[in-house]
């Protein structure tokens, strides 16, 4: 994984705890379970293909995100409101270091496996009939953005160059929003980018089996059923991610 | 013209309103600087150094919802009627309309809310006050030798000891103690005019008492009744606390603990009484200045050992949580369960209307003090800190999971609790800023702004909460607030995470080292 790729995957992290899609394009959905290699999720089925039905779901209340690191934004063009032709502005994104990405997203909630409880169970289960791999790890949660904007620069410097139809100024609105019109007018170096695309799950998390399980039992105090499900599941940290 | 000043200390806006009064009157108003011990001697002193009596009494609210006031103020204030001070006292129209037969006839109203309403009235009382003192009502100063001091004791050879004991401590500090064995009969002690002489004329006396009442408990009345400077001990095989009670009695069981809060005791006598005067003064007043040698540290170089500070089984937190599992009405289970816990504990101490204040001066620069529950709960104040840890304990004693956050902001550290939900899965590795705001963004880990259930002295806030937010809850915030305050501390992004302490798996990890 290229270091302005691991910074991004890092930094995204950092910011909301969650591991970023890589590539930013790519569909994971909740319920997928595969392997994680050189930072990328790489899908092996879903709950749905080993025969569990749906999960009840629990949804967060949707926002605007935005962040960025060593991006450098310019507004190229005027737009003037006289103009009887549908306006058109540019944005040049120029990248100028190594470490340079951009992340805006519209209307992005949470949405995650409701009942931790059952699935700690369930996945409990198949693993005693051998039909779940130890290594595996399973998405418990994903943001779903209505809209995103990702452009994550692999080079020491790269540029790109948006263009914008909308009747709107630049600058007040996220570049993840439709309603800019946003289009990619050129790039130069490179860059990995998605530019206010729709329906994106541009981050998420996933849970794998904890070794104790596998390991030897333990003895623990009876305190009813809490901790059930971190008992038997752990969450992947961002070096489990970044060292894949 | 100089008075003693006794003041709820928290009220900082009413002791700021009636300060500048006495200010513009010319007189000079002289308070006790908040400390965790409680020193009658020290009050009994200034009773009679000073030449009349303020006393501000706002009301307060308890738990369940019942006027009353301070009883450190009516314990001052019954010190002053008993000593026949001049004296001028305010008190909250509520609490005067109740409690009518609990003050002087003297007393005066004021509404808390908007006091300058009667300034009118409170000028003019306070004009006559000066001029009743200037005109010779003024208190005359007790007259005592200075440095003398008289050791009253009962019967037996450890109450004997126990009396040398503080004789050698106080020969320490310069006083000439003598001991005076108090084993005589009642009658010798309502004739010995000579020990009634000794006591009125020593600088301080201290009683070394028995378990039982005798024969000293009589010539300690007698101090008691003249307002002579006394500090009381009381032998108690079974005491489980050497804090002063309201009476200034200090019960003891070893000769460590006598010598102990004894020298806390004295420390704090000879300290001075602070010139209370604008509103910066009052505030100083109210952060409480450590006296006693019972230190709570800790360093923040070692995060985990925070987990040293939570302490479910603390008495203070015990009957909190007893009350409010009690009263709970969840029959939820999962999350729900866990928050409306987290609330139910929140609210409780919402209550209990504590204040914030600073961390108390040490001279240790390299460790931080923690305030336990029970010195809290008597100061009625804490520190980010305190709270973080009070709460973890409560969260704790209540079955819950707890977490103590300790993060790094431009205007310094601040500390939040909150808790792990039992649904939650989180990583094995030691907690990443990443890692608690995933676990924030999926709800496994709900933390919440702990200052929100306390109240902030002035137009301030504490950490990410806004004014607004902390005005519209009347200085405080509801439980939804401090948890949404919480959030967006933990999202700016100029914050560091020093420490996330998940105290069950801190004090598993403790265990198995």
């Amino acid at each position: 994984m290229a270091s302005p790729v691991r910074l991004y995957q890092q930094e995204m992290h950092n910011n909301l705890g969650f591991f970023a899609t890589w590539l930013p394009a790519n569909t994971i959905e909740l319920g997928d379970f595969g392997v994680l290699e050189a930072g990328r999720f790489r899908r092996v089925g879903s709950l749905r293909e080993l025969g569990i039905p749906q999960a009840a779901v629990r949804e967060g209340t949707p926002e605007n995100l935005s962040y960025s690191s060593s991006a450098e934004r310019k507004f190229a063009a005027a737009i003037e409101a006289n103009i009887p032709a549908p306006p058109k502005a540019e944005t040049g994104h120029p990248i100028h270091s190594a470490e340079g990405y951009v992340f805006e997203a519209v209307g992005i909630r949470n949405v995650e496996i409701a009942d931790r409880m059952a699935l700690a169970d369930c996945i409990l289960g198949f693993y005693q009939q051998g039909r779940w791999r130890r290594e595996w790890l399973l998405v418990d949660a994903v943001c779903r953005a209505a809209t995103a904007t990702i452009i994550v620069s692999e080079d020491s410097s790269s540029e790109i160059v948006l263009n914008a139809s909308g009747n709107i100024p630049l600058g007040s609105l996220p570049l993840a929003d439709p309603k800019l019109g946003l289009s990619v007018s050129s790039t130069s170096g490179k860059l990995v980018h998605v530019v206010a695309q729709n329906d994106v799950s541009p981050l998420y998390s996933c849970l794998k089996v904890r070794d104790p399980l596998i390991g030897s039992a333990s003895v623990a105090p009876v305190r009813g059923l809490k901790e059930k499900a971190g008992q038997l599941l752990t969450r992947l940290g961002i070096e489990d991610l970044l060292q894949s | 013209m100089q008075v003693y000043f006794s003041l709820s200390y928290r009220d900082v806006p009413i002791n700021t309103y009636f300060s500048e009064l006495f200010d513009v009157a010319g007189i000079s108003l002289q308070a006790d600087q908040k400390t965790d011990i409680w020193c009658m001697a020290k009050l009994e002193r200034y009773m009679f150094e000073m030449g009349g009596f303020v006393s501000i009494i706002p009301r307060r609210v308890t738990a369940d919802g019942l006027l009353t006031y301070s009883p450190y103020i009516a314990r001052e204030l019954m010190l002053a009627r008993r000593a026949r001070t001049p004296q001028i006292l305010f008190v909250d129209d509520q609490l005067l309309t109740q409690y009518r037969l609990e003050f002087p006839t003297s007393a005066i109203p004021f509404f808390l809310h908007a006091p300058e309403t009667e300034l009118t009235r409170h000028v003019e009382e306070i004009s006559q006050f000066r001029r009743k003192l200037a005109s010779g009502a003024a208190r005359p100063a007790r007259q005592y030798v200075p440095r003398e001091a008289t050791i009253i004791v009962g019967a037996g050879s450890m109450l004997r000891d126990a009396a040398s004991y503080l004789a050698a401590i106080l020969r320490r500090e310069d006083y000439k103690p003598t001991i005076v064995p108090g084993s005589t009969g009642l009658e010798q002690a309502f004739d010995d005019i000579n020990l009634f002489e000794l006591v009125l004329r020593s600088e301080l006396c201290v009683f070394v008492l028995d378990n039982d009442l005798s024969c000293p408990d009589l010539l300690l009345a007698m101090a008691h009744a003249h307002c002579v400077p006394s500090m009381r001990f009381r032998y108690d095989p079974a005491a489980t606390s050497r804090e002063p009670e309201l009476s200034g009695a200090v019960k003891w069981r070893s000769s460590e603990d006598l010598g102990s809060s004894f020298s806390e005791l004295l420390q704090n006598y000879q300290s001075a009484f602070v010139r209370a005067s604008g509103r910066d003064i009052i505030e100083q007043l109210a952060t409480p200045e450590q006296v006693s040698d019972t230190l709570n540290t800790w360093d923040p170089a070692d995060g985990p050992a925070l987990v040293l500070h939570v302490v479910p089984d603390d008495s203070y937190v015990k009957d909190r949580v007893d009350g409010v599992i009690r009263t709970l009405e969840c029959t939820d289970t999962g999350r729900v369960k866990n928050d409306a816990v987290c609330r139910g504990l929140y609210d409780r101490i919402k209550k209990d209307h504590f204040y914030y204040t600073f961390e108390p001066v040490i001279t240790q620069t390299h460790v931080q003090r923690i305030r336990k529950p029970r010195e809290m709960d008597s100061l009625n104040c804490g520190t980010c800190i305190d709270f973080a840890c009070l709460f973890a304990s409560m969260l704790e004693g209540a079955h819950e999971r707890p977490v103590v956050i300790v993060v790094g902001t431009p205007r310094g550290s601040h500390a939040l609790a909150g808790y792990i939900t039992e649904d939650a899965v989180l990583s094995e590795s030691e907690f990443t800023l990443g890692d608690l705001r995933g676990a924030v963004n999926r709800g496994e880990v709900v933390p919440f702004e702990t200052t929100g259930a306390v109240e902030v002295r002035g137009d301030r806030t504490v950490a990410a909460e806004t004014e607004t937010e902390r005005k519209e809850g009347g200085n405080l915030l509801d439980y939804r607030t401090a948890k949404s305050a919480a959030r967006r501390l933990l999202f700016q992004r100029d914050v560091n995470l020093e420490y996330c302490i998940d105290v069950v798996r801190a004090r598993r990890s403790l265990h198995e080292k």
